[in-house]
């Protein structure tokens, strides 16, 4: 089998090519179930959401790689409590008093406010509850926050922060005046939006890349402080998938270790196809993480009642609001979740090779679109298949063409050729207008 | 809005040019301005310095810029087709025109039309899908435009068209009859001539049959359809002549310029186009020359002396700021936060807030506008 060919490249370079492929197109599946929840909730396509991911992963790098700064801290430390105490009080812990005022005739929204909360008594069964666990929450998330010692999780926490809070910004401030407006508004406000974080991010951290180095080589520390070369040979305990067996199994291998990322992970195919299979490890871990996230998303959309009242608000707002949904309140919900989930995609972006760039991580949103045409706007089973089908197109087109192709060219030809033949992808729903 | 009492009786007054005397008045009056602005730069034949030489550029730049704003306002707000890639067909041209400068002895004036119609049709090609989509779905077909072109220039392995990563390609001085455009002076002229032929065409298209199609599609496609309009035929015939203006707007930049790079035409300058338009008013006659003056006077004056002003200001404030990057990111910042905040309360720009200003005139001193 070694000596396979496919239009002329070796059967060794292509297989390479689709492994990576599909690994990218576990991440690609991520970005693209973000789509396509604002798609179902708010219905509308979230042009901005490279850019969510690029502040996500900055966010992340921001507390791991750096010791954050004093005014950082303070800020999100701030921005943590006001989270726990938003969530305290969106939970409710008061309820109505029995003789409650008339309402004011005023229009004035800070008497209103006041009324309404005269209007109030604490319960103090919930109060405890829901005050004890915010609590709880917000100790945590301090507690992880100003430690150092797991770095991952203090980037992860203050990422998980941010991107909440920014979700339900961009939602509160942008989207929602636009409710019942047309869908050219809807586009350009989402453009509106990626400009605006491109200018913060561009502010707030200048226009470099960031390296973000989580999957770095374990180095003995010894190796640090002598005179040696920066490559070190050093045993490393990587899984080893045989082909013979079909199980993974651990093994001990012997490999040279460089100073920068660790070394990509090997599949013993050397036997019957000439070389190793080579897997990029942030591609390995990122597929896990990625499709983790994915399946836990959809198992919350599909079993939870959080996650029905999601679809049901998805499928028609009115009817949603009239069995009694609070439609603004799941609206917000769902934007927090997509915000989420492009940080968690962009963090995995960022760690490959090129690290935390202005020229990739947002443009990997505008190449998913095209998956997300495939599979079907409303379809999360489609999100998945056109993830992978666009990631295997694209690592192919590297093989055959070469690299700007393969980033410029292949998703978008992919596109053509949905729109042109299948505009409502492979599981989306027909669309039937009625005047 | 028309004064009260002007109603059209008949045909012909519907599709007038002009419909009342002050429209044509102000029409050559504009256009009188406009013609009159370089004699009083130190070039002009007074040599008075009145208007300075930058302030001349920046009305060049902003004229190429408003040919192309004004397609997509055929486009989008005539026809209501979304286009985010209408830098790409500007690119097109600008090459076009380019190359053909540069490797043929064709004269300018037969160069600039060759580039449009190359636009043109590659815009026709694009706006096919338009056959079967809309909306977002057309979004992403003119999205996969500003990816595939740029793309193809590029890589494209030819010292007539590319000369290597990032060297621009040099373009020689234009010449029309002999008279060669080489002062700011000229470049002017060349393009003021161009913004009145564009205007002018747009201004006709609409007051004909095709201007009422499109807005018919635009109003309800479905019902247009009903109408007995060959709905598909009339999208495509707005993207083939916004992406001719958009050619137009290209080649002129490229000898204006004097040299072409993929860099000026980049999706942020599509959406920069697009959003030029919805600040100035989508679908107003009126609406580009707004966005386009809005969009230069910000880009040009406000957003620099913003600078100043913050790189002192914002670091006291915010310590973790470091001064140098806020330059980098603040017209990107200013521009989305104006564009969202004219979506949000004045989603039919500044086009018809002067409308609302024109009538609160006539009502004065009874209106409260």
């Amino acid at each position: 089998m070694a000596d396979w060919d496919i239009l002329g490249k070796s059967f060794h370079l292509v297989l390479q090519a689709t492994l990576n492929g599909v690994l990218q197109g576990g991440l690609y599946a991520l970005i693209a179930l973000g789509i396509v929840v604002i798609n179902k909730a708010s219905g509308i396509f979230n042009f901005a959401h490279g850019w969510m991911m690029f502040i996500g992963a900055l966010i992340f790098w921001q507390f791991y790689d750096s010791p954050p700064s004093d005014t950082l801290l303070g800020v999100t430390v701030g921005l943590a409590a006001f989270l726990a105490v938003t969530v305290v009080f969106t939970l409710g812990i008061t309820a109505p008093r029995p003789q409650a005022d008339p309402p004011p005739k005023t229009k004035n929204r800070f008497v209103r406010v006041v009324h309404y909360w005269r209007g109030q008594q604490l319960v103090p069964q919930r109060a405890l509850m829901f005050g004890g666990a915010g609590l709880v929450v917000w100790g945590l998330l301090v507690f992880l926050l100003t430690q150092s010692n797991w770095l991952v999780l203090r980037g992860a926490a203050a990422a998980l922060i941010a991107s909440v809070l920014i979700g339900l910004l961009v939602e509160r401030i942008t989207i929602r005046p636009l409710l019942g407006q047309p869908v050219l508004t809807a586009i350009l406000m989402t453009l509106a939006i990626g400009f605006i974080l491109q200018g913060v991010t561009q502010i707030v951290w200048g226009p470099n890349d960031h390296k973000l180095d989580v999957f770095k080589a374990e180095q003995p520390k010894a190796s640090e402080n002598s005179s040696k070369p920066p490559a070190a040979t050093g045993t490393i305990v990587v899984p080893v998938f045989t082909f013979e067996t079909g199980e993974a199994v651990t093994t001990e291998t012997k490999q040279t270790v460089g100073t920068g990322s660790a070394p990509d992970y090997r599949l013993k195919t050397a036997s019957w196809l000439g070389n190793d299979l080579r897997l990029k490890r942030f591609l390995v871990w990122g597929f896990g993480i990625a499709v983790a996230t994915f399946v836990g998303f959809s198992l919350f959309f599909q079993y939870t009642s959080v996650g029905l009242a999601l679809r049901a608000t998805a499928e028609n707002q009115v009817l949603a609001e009239s069995v009694g949904l609070q439609v603004r309140l799941m609206l917000a919900l769902s934007w927090a979740m997509v915000a989420v989930m492009a940080t968690i995609a962009g963090v995995i972006q960022g760690t490959g090779g090129t690290g935390i760039a202005i020229l990739v991580i947002p443009y990997l949103a505008l190449r998913v679109f095209p998956a997300v045409l495939l599979g079907g706007l409303e379809s999360i089973t489609g999100a998945m298949v056109g993830g992978l089908v666009v990631g295997v197109v694209e690592q192919l087109t590297v093989v055959y063409i070469d690299t700007s192709a393969a980033q410029q060219m292949a998703p978008f030809v992919v596109l053509m050729i949905v729109l042109i033949i299948r505009p409502d992808g492979l599981f989306g729903q027909r669309r039937i207008d009625r005047v | 809005m028309r004064p009260s009492g002007v109603y059209d009786t008949n045909y012909i007054q519907a599709q007038a040019l002009f419909r009342t005397r002050v429209d044509k008045w102000w029409t050559w009056i504009i256009i009188g301005v406009l013609l009159l602005v370089p004699l009083l730069s130190k070039e002009g034949p007074l040599g008075l310095e009145l208007v300075s030489l930058s302030v001349l550029n920046i009305m060049t730049t902003g004229g190429i810029l408003l040919i192309s704003v004004t397609g997509l306002n055929l486009l989008l707000g005539y026809t209501g087709q979304i286009s985010l890639g209408q830098a790409a067909f500007m690119m097109v041209g600008a090459y076009t025109g380019a190359v053909l400068a540069r490797q043929t002895s064709i004269s300018f004036m037969f160069a600039l039309p060759v580039a449009a119609l190359a636009a043109g049709v590659v815009g026709l090609a694009f706006g096919l899908a338009s056959l079967r989509v809309k909306g977002f779905y057309l979004a992403m077909a003119t999205l996969a435009a500003q990816f595939i072109i740029p793309w193809a220039i590029n890589s494209y392995r030819g010292d007539w068209v590319n000369l290597g990563k990032g060297n621009p390609l040099p373009v020689p001085k234009a010449s029309i009859f002999g008279l060669h455009i080489s002062s700011n002076v000229d470049e002017y002229y060349l393009v003021l001539v161009f913004v009145f032929l564009t205007a002018a065409a747009a201004r006709n298209l609409i007051r004909s049959r095709v201007g009422r199609a499109w807005i018919s599609i635009r109003d309800n496609d479905l019902a247009a359809e009903q109408l007995g309009i060959n709905v598909f035929r009339y999208k495509v015939l707005a993207f083939f002549v916004s992406a001719v203006f958009a050619g137009i707007a290209g080649a002129l930049q490229a000898h204006v310029t004097r040299s072409v790079t993929d860099t000026s035409f980049t999706l942020e300058t599509s959406i920069e186009l697009l959003a030029m338009l919805v600040i100035g008013g989508a679908g107003f006659p009126l609406g580009p020359l707004f966005g386009v003056m809005f969009f230069m006077v910000m880009d040009r004056y406000v957003v620099d002396s913003l600078n100043e002003i913050l790189q002192d200001e914002l670091p006291k404030l915010l310590t973790f700021l470091n001064p140098e990057y806020i330059p980098i990111g603040l017209p990107h910042f200013i521009l989305g936060t104006l564009l969202a905040l004219f979506l949000i309360y004045e989603p039919r720009g500044l086009a018809y807030r002067w409308r609302i200003l024109q009538a609160a005139w006539r009502l004065r001193p009874f209106s409260k506008a």
